[in-house]
């Protein structure tokens, strides 16, 4: 199933994605040291601060040690899922992060598939009939897709629909399978829309590439029909550059489904993160940092593995 | 004196004529694909508009009239009145000056670090490229928008932080696309010349590299600026980025949320203005995409 070359290569992987989340620690941990103010001032600017909560935040971040220490006592906390205490809510901050990252994950999850539905099809037509009338239409409209930011298209959205014809739900997230899909699909279509003009962008110019490659012509050649050519041998190829952008895409993603989220009033990491932010509430804004970035390393790893599936090339270390 | 004189229209000649010859050669890559040329002359006039923001707004940007709140478009207001009662096509008019200055932060950063670190890590390869490209992997798994986010949460929220966060955000893209560029043409013939010669490495990466990665530069940062233009619009809307009462269009976004309800123009004008910018510079970077990069006829173009 998976070959000794393919688990070498995905284990190669695996440790720089180790190395990335570390990294990512660190340099979280350098800002906080090189900011104005101490980090204490930084960690508890978010509330009132007493001398007892500075106190226990020395504590908790030793930051009575040398700075060295102090990182290494807080990447242990780290590890072990300790993201820290926000003061300004009085709550640790994972339990903050784990009552509110579903609605983000779903609003991620439903606007990949609805950009993934919107585009490969649309990118493959405009790739292989490029030039004509229909390519220059859809190229037009992804170019006004990534133009328009989200928030704009959001409260665009929420202006013409809701308070107008009243269909969309324009706050809140529902409750049940069939209200919560209703309130996320607006804000996801939005973000699909987005992220789905960037993917018919490079879908279009690989269908290009792929298309003007000898073995095109040795597939027409060989009498195939053209619809085999276009989608089993052109669009298979064209898709892995996507597959590898919409794995670095996923960071971007999820901080867009954050805004949207915002924008739409619903109650997931979008609004704690931007409250945060607002409040200065340093511990909440690290803690969803390294996250987005665990998932950045997690989905990229993932993406790596469905490469090896289109393209052997890449696990045997041939040039892709 | 005389001699002086005579000297100074020697110089200036060959001068003016080079400049004119620039302009010629932007003006004919740019008009040689419609896309970017829609693209330049949007650019163009928000250029012009942030130069001449003063003449052309019919009212000061912070002038309030209390007794004409939240009007709607009129004769006097074309775009209407914002919750003060300031005219908001006058403060879009200025507002131009901000996503100017976000580009102007954004290419410079781009430029100056982004291209710098990219020559060296693809000229020297090996530890130094090794070294430079795996910071900026680092960089690269945080979206532009969260690390802006923290850099703004520690260092303060003001209209400085969050440009320069953005800017900052840009480089590892750019150091990536000149990097591999110059790992191409550090292999040509003319590289290998310049070195046999025995010209220094700065020389052989400023004069010879560089001048022959600019296509990818130019592509990257149109669009850079684009996205940048996005993000900052983005953290204002938020109020993390540019502050009100400032008249950038964020701001001015952010504010008129509260009055969604009373009157929708105070918050449509000024999101299809951040449209309108955005897409003046993704079409410009589109369009010069397929003439720098793809364009059968680029040679034709340019000579």
């Amino acid at each position: 199933m998976v070959s000794g070359r393919t688990l070498g290569y995905l284990l190669k992987r695996l440790g720089a994605g180790v190395f990335i989340v570390w990294a990512v620690t660190f340099l979280v941990f350098v800002l906080l040291q090189i900011a104005p103010g101490s980090p204490a001032d930084i960690l508890l600017s978010g509330g009132v601060v007493t001398e007892e909560m500075r106190r226990t935040v020395v504590e908790q971040y030793n930051l009575n040690e040398p700075w060295y220490v102090q990182y290494l006592l807080w990447l242990r906390d780290v590890v072990t899922g300790d993201l820290g205490y926000s003061f300004a809510q009085q709550r640790p901050v994972a339990t903050l992060i784990a009552d509110r990252w579903a609605i983000t994950a779903q609003i991620v999850t439903l606007s990949m598939v609805l950009a993934t539905l919107m585009s490969i099809p649309t990118g493959i037509v405009a790739g292989y009939k490029h030039g004509s009338s229909l390519d220059r239409l859809l190229t037009v409209v992804a170019i006004v897709g990534v133009s328009v930011p989200v928030f704009v298209s959001g409260v665009l959205a929420i202006l013409a629909f809701s308070f107008h014809i009243n269909v969309i739900p324009s706050s809140g997230a529902g409750s049940g399978v069939i209200g919560r899909l209703t309130h996320l699909f607006v804000p996801s279509l939005l973000l699909g829309g987005m992220i789905g003009a960037l993917m018919f962008r490079m879908m279009r110019s690989g269908m290009r590439d792929v298309l003007e490659k000898d073995y095109m012509e040795t597939c027409v050649a060989m009498g195939l029909p053209t619809r085999k050519v276009v989608v089993k041998h052109a669009a298979i190829n064209a898709l892995a550059p996507v597959l590898t952008v919409s794995g670095l895409w996923i960071g971007f993603l999820i901080v867009y489904a954050m805004v949207v989220e915002y924008v739409f009033g619903m109650g997931g990491l979008g609004r704690l993160i931007i409250h945060a932010v607002q409040a200065q509430d340093a511990p909440v804004v690290l803690a969803g940092t390294i996250i987005t970035a665990v998932v950045f390393v997690i989905s990229n790893i993932v993406v790596d593995f469905l490469y090896t599936k289109i393209d052997p090339r890449v696990a045997i270390g041939g040039q892709p | 004196m005389s001699q002086e004189s005579a000297d100074a229209t020697v110089t200036e000649r060959p001068r003016q004529s080079r400049a004119v010859a620039g302009a010629t050669r932007v003006w004919r890559i740019v008009s040689a694909n419609s896309l970017s040329l829609v693209g330049f002359c949007i650019v163009l006039s928000l250029v012009f508009v942030a130069v001449f923001a003063p003449v052309l707004a019919p009212y000061e940007p912070s002038a309030q009239q209390l007794d004409n709140t939240l009007a709607p478009p009129s004769a006097d207001h074309p775009f209407g009145t914002d919750n003060t009662g300031r005219d908001i096509l006058s403060r879009i008019i200025f507002g131009t000056r901000y996503a100017i200055a976000i580009a102007v932060v954004v290419v410079t950063l781009e430029t100056v670090v982004g291209v710098s670190l990219g020559l060296v890590a693809g000229y020297y390869r090996g530890k130094v490229d090794e070294t430079v490209m795996r910071g900026l992997d680092v960089l690269v798994s945080l979206p532009p928008l969260l690390l802006a986010m923290v850099i703004v949460t520690t260092f303060g929220i003001n209209i400085w932080n969050a440009m320069l966060a953005i800017g900052i955000v840009y480089i590892p893209m750019m150091s990536r696309t000149v990097r591999s560029s110059a790992l191409s043409i550090r292999e040509e013939t003319y590289v290998q010349a310049a070195e046999g010669l025995g010209y220094d490495s700065k020389r052989v990466m400023l004069k010879h590299i560089l001048p022959n990665s600019v296509p990818p530069i130019v592509v990257l940062g149109t669009t850079d600026v684009a996205y940048a233009l996005i993000d900052v619009a983005t953290l204002s809307f938020l109020g993390l980025g540019i502050q009100p009462p400032k008249p950038s269009w964020g701001a001015m976004a952010n504010a008129a949320r509260e009055y969604i309800l009373v009157t929708p123009w105070p918050i449509v004008f000024p999101t299809l203005a951040i449209a309108i910018a955005v897409l003046g510079f993704n079409l410009l970077g589109m369009g010069l995409r397929e003439t720098l990069l793809y364009g059968e006829d680029y040679d034709e173009v340019v000579e």
